[in-house]
């Protein structure tokens, strides 16, 4: 299980990652979107992204729509590379105790 | 404060290969199918369209005269109803999604395709009008046209943003239609609105079981 990548390696982590593998390379979600798809508190939300972020695996982006102030979330190319080396050490794993 | 916002390490904990996985497959499956919540309404929407529309048309056509110019309006109204209820439902389905510059271009020609292909039918409908074409042939032209046109869309659509589903859909209607055509009218219209209309509706029903399930 030491093979598997930590930052990932967490409940919350791994379902950030899966949900913005979801969308496809050079797309975007809101904050709010975000949390509303994977249930999460705000407080939550927030310190798994930056977990992440501290790992270049996601990239958060702050702009406004018009007046209001956004904030969107994308998995960035190291990210999408670290969750697909996650998939296949876990299958691989999974193979193994199979 | 929640406890999940006090201590989301401790709460967060990471579980055996096999744990992770399935919360990894249950994310993946929960994402798709919030994804894809417009779909039977949209589905539903056109579906009613066709059977009612069509389906009022085809007595008109056959037994109840009377009701033909109501039966077009209906057809028309239903069907307006069907563009609005999709463009309002996709929006929301698709909404804090920022695409990038080939999916927002794919989706504007998308759009756009559908535009040039309504006003490309009416106007290649009025020239075969002034070229003679007679009003049973009109009567015949006009829906099949549509919905050929139709479900070249959705086959686009399935290979645009590939997927499977819009692509088997439309090739359905695609073969409705022709099956129509030959049926002659007023046989079309009921061919179209229980081959097309009851062919949403049936994919309306199983696409709502999926994502409840």
């Amino acid at each position: 299980m030491s093979d598997l990548d930590a930052v990932i390696h967490s409940a919350a982590r791994l379902r950030i990652t899966a949900t913005l593998a979801a969308l496809d390379v050079g797309e975007s979600i809101s904050f709010p979107r975000l949390q509303e798809l994977l249930e999460m508190t705000a407080g939550n939300l927030t310190t798994h992204l930056r977990r992440l972020e501290d790992a270049n695996y996601v990239s958060v982006e702050k702009t406004h729509r018009g007046r209001i102030p956004a904030t969107y979330v994308a998995l960035t190319p190291r990210g999408r590379i670290a969750f697909d080396e996650y998939r296949v050490t876990l299958r691989s794993l999974l193979g193994e105790a199979g | 404060m929640n406890a999940d916002d006090r201590a989301p390490d401790l709460a967060d904990q990471p579980g055996s290969p096999a744990e992770m996985d399935a919360l990894l497959r249950a994310q993946q499956r929960s994402v798709v199918r919030q994804s894809a919540r417009a779909v039977p309404v949209i589905l539903a929407a056109w579906g009613i369209a066709w059977l009612v529309g069509f389906g009022l048309m085809w007595l008109a056509g056959a037994a109840l005269p009377g009701l033909a110019l109501t039966s077009i309006w209906v057809f028309v109204a239903l069907n307006t109803s069907a563009v609005a209820a999709s463009a309002i439902v996709s929006a929301r389905g698709s909404r804090g999604i920022r695409l990038s510059r080939e999916s927002g271009t794919a989706a504007a020609l998308y759009g756009v395709t559908w535009v040039v292909g309504i006003l490309a039918i009416a106007l290649f409908g009025w020239a075969l009008a002034l070229a003679g074409m007679t009003d049973d042939v009109a009567l015949l032209f006009y829906p099949i046209a549509w919905m050929l046109f139709v479900g070249i869309m959705h086959i686009v659509a399935g290979a645009v943003w590939r997927v499977a589903g819009p692509a088997v859909l439309g090739g359905w209607v695609v073969l409705v239609s022709l099956g129509a055509a030959f049926a002659g009218h007023p046989a079309d219209l009921a061919v179209l609105a229980l081959g097309a209309g009851g062919a949403f509706l049936a994919a309306a029903i199983v696409a709502a079981v999926w994502i409840r399930r």
